[in-house]
């Protein structure tokens, strides 16, 4: 089986948001490696089911990043059992991950989750200042700066449910998300996915309270560092 | 471009603006210096479970009120730490010298005869357990100073102390001056801290007592230095983000009216955000009840309540709080839309956040209110029911 990419919507980097109607289709690992390499988002595509490149379509169908799926024309089955069930499976994982994050006032009870990139996204207050500037504009929600040179630390309050989050740029390529007594899967869904927008799609895991360790300190009082 | 909207009659004094942040700024890296050390020494009683560390301390001393250092830590029985955060000295000589005489010399010398210490035990893997009280037989106190000021801070600091106008207030051990320093071209995001090379500098005595991680051995004066990486003290500043003194009212309102204030009209008041309170919600509350609330999600929090009173009345000017009766105020609970009110302002610029924008609406209330006393004059803005001068809000709903 393969997917053939028809009408493809790129670039939600910057202000770009290009339209590409290919002449000649080819198969979404193409079209997706290519996005990659020129460091762009593919917000939606419009495609076709097909065992061959240039063949017959079995379903011809659209999707989107935030999921919206539409049937055209084809099989309903294939449309419910291979997109449908395969969507539903990554939302219900990614809700996993999001859900149950909130603190409470006991010590040592936050529940982060790191973004990790693998390129580098935060390397100077410009970086930064891209994130500060992303988060301002939603209009949802509100931001409070703590600290912005030479690490990030800011919060976001969510104006929808009352969810808040800290977040830290704590290295280069990883994303701190430090939610407060409130914290919805669906105020941190709204939140990565304005994240991922603007920095590309990193991978998201859960973390505890992190405790120091012995790296933390000791090469730098051996005199090493 | 066109010029943004200027709907404020005065002009918005900038640098009044500025001033307030350079104070959110100073306290943030006071914060960021609490929790480095906080990381630090929760490693370290990881290794050594007679260590101990109090981010409130409050230590009763022989002779009047107890002293409330920035932090503490105490090697069991044998040797306490006391803590004092220096970064904002001024540049300005004789205010400096009158700094140093009268407030870091005297409070100096009550910190050097703290010999009980309240601390709070970190136990391995389960982080905070309870309360301990221990009486080190040998105490020093380190000031930490930012990196920008430590000659001038040094040069005074000691100066002072080999003055013999000033012999009552030199303590029985010298203090020992540690220098918070960032690489001067900031790429590195982390904090290191070194001892000044002053030689009438004072020296660790925690040798033997912390192995490898001894300061006194590690922190010889040199180019030694302790790093400590955002990662590490990160989330100890998220638990706890404030410090045992009181805060500048920016950095309290700004954490109160983003945090604090939305959870308890969820968790006390029962208002819950989807019923809609950030288009606007107006409720009582004391001071003390708003402290007892910050310092029951603040492990170990001694937040006080004039603390809350001054964040309060630092936003009344805005319309934001308005005091009903003694240690008692009226909330209002909207969104602050950053842009909108950027624009009522007439400010331009990027990088306006929550904590800049009560700042400037703090400095143009109360040039209003003021300008409003002196003329008696009609204010542009609308006035509520209180009196009390405010913007309007943009509807939300």
């Amino acid at each position: 089986m393969l997917i053939r990419c028809v009408k493809a919507k790129h670039g939600i980097k910057g202000d770009r948001r290009d339209t590409t109607q290919y002449e000649t289709p080819r198969s979404h690992s193409e079209l997706f490696d290519q996005a990659k390499e020129l460091n762009e988002q593919i917000s939606n595509i419009q495609f076709d089911v097909c065992s061959e490149l240039d063949g017959p379509s079995n379903l011809s169908a659209f999707l989107s990043r935030e999921g919206v799926s539409k049937y055209h024309t084809g099989s309903v089955n294939l449309f419910v059992h291979a997109l449908l069930d395969s969507i539903s499976q990554t939302v219900g994982e990614k809700a996993n991950i999001l859900s149950n994050r909130a603190r409470s006032a006991q010590a040592f009870s936050l529940k982060p989750l790191e973004i990790l990139y693998a390129e580098e996204k935060f390397r100077d207050r410009q970086d930064n200042d891209r994130l500060i500037s992303l988060l301002s504009q939603l209009r949802h929600g509100v931001v409070s700066v703590f600290h912005n040179n030479p690490y990030l630390h800011l919060s976001f309050l969510d104006y929808l449910d009352g969810s808040s989050f800290d977040i830290f740029a704590v290295d280069s390529k990883t994303l701190s998300i430090v939610p407060a007594f409130r914290s919805s899967t669906v105020a941190l869904m709204r939140l990565c996915e304005a994240i991922d927008n603007e920095f590309e799609d990193g991978v998201i895991k859960q973390t505890t309270f992190r405790r120091p360790t012995s790296s933390d300190f000791q090469g730098s009082l051996d005199g090493t560092s | 471009m066109a010029p943004p909207e200027r709907s404020a009659s005065l002009p918005l004094d900038e640098e009044a603006v500025n001033d307030l942040y350079k104070g959110y700024i100073r306290y943030d890296l006071c914060l960021d210096i609490v929790s480095c050390w906080e990381a630090f020494f929760a490693w370290c009683a990881e290794q050594h479970p007679s260590i101990c560390f109090h981010r409130f301390p409050v230590c009763p001393v022989p002779v009047g009120k107890p002293l409330t250092p920035d932090f503490c830590c105490a090697y069991g029985d044998k040797y306490g730490l006391v803590f004092d955060v220096k970064t904002g000295i001024p540049n300005d000589q004789d205010m400096r010298k009158r700094q140093i005489e009268n407030n870091i010399l005297p409070q100096l010398k009550k910190y050097s005869e703290i010999s009980t210490f309240n601390c709070v035990k970190y136990a391995p893997g389960n982080g905070l357990t309870n309360f301990w009280v221990v009486k080190p037989k040998l105490v020093d106190v380190v000031i930490v100073g930012n990196y920008l000021q430590s000659e001038i801070l040094a040069d005074s600091l000691f100066g002072a102390l080999d003055d013999p106008r000033n012999k009552d207030f030199v303590p029985a051990r010298p203090p020992i001056l540690l220098i918070e320093n960032r690489p001067g071209d900031l790429t590195s995001k982390a904090y290191t801290f070194r001892k000044h090379h002053d030689p009438r500098n004072g020296n660790f005595a925690d040798t033997g007592l912390n192995s490898e991680l001894d300061l006194g051995r590690k922190l010889t004066t040199g180019d030694k230095t302790l790093t400590v990486l955002p990662k590490a003290f990160m989330d100890f500043k998220i638990q706890t983000p404030l410090v045992n003194d009181d805060p500048p009212p920016l950095y309290l309102a700004s954490l109160l009216w983003t945090r604090y204030l939305p959870a308890f009209l969820d968790e006390v008041k029962g208002i819950r955000a989807e019923d809609g309170f950030f288009r606007g919600v107006k409720f009582v509350v004391t001071i003390q009840e708003m402290a007892d609330f910050v310092n029951q999600k603040i492990p170990t929090g001694r937040v006080q309540p004039e603390w809350i009173e001054h964040a309060f009345l630092f936003c009344g000017p805005m319309g934001l709080a308005r005091k009903t009766r003694e240690h008692e105020f009226e909330i209002i609970l909207k969104q602050l839309r950053v842009q909108h009110f950027r624009r009522k302002l007439g400010i331009d610029g990027k990088g306006w956040d929550v904590s800049k924008l009560l700042a400037a609406l703090h400095v143009h209330g109360t040039a209003q209110a003021r300008a409003k006393q002196r003329s008696k004059a009609p204010p542009p803005h609308r006035v509520d029911q209180s009196g009390q001068f405010s913007l309007e809000f943009e509807s939300t709903s």
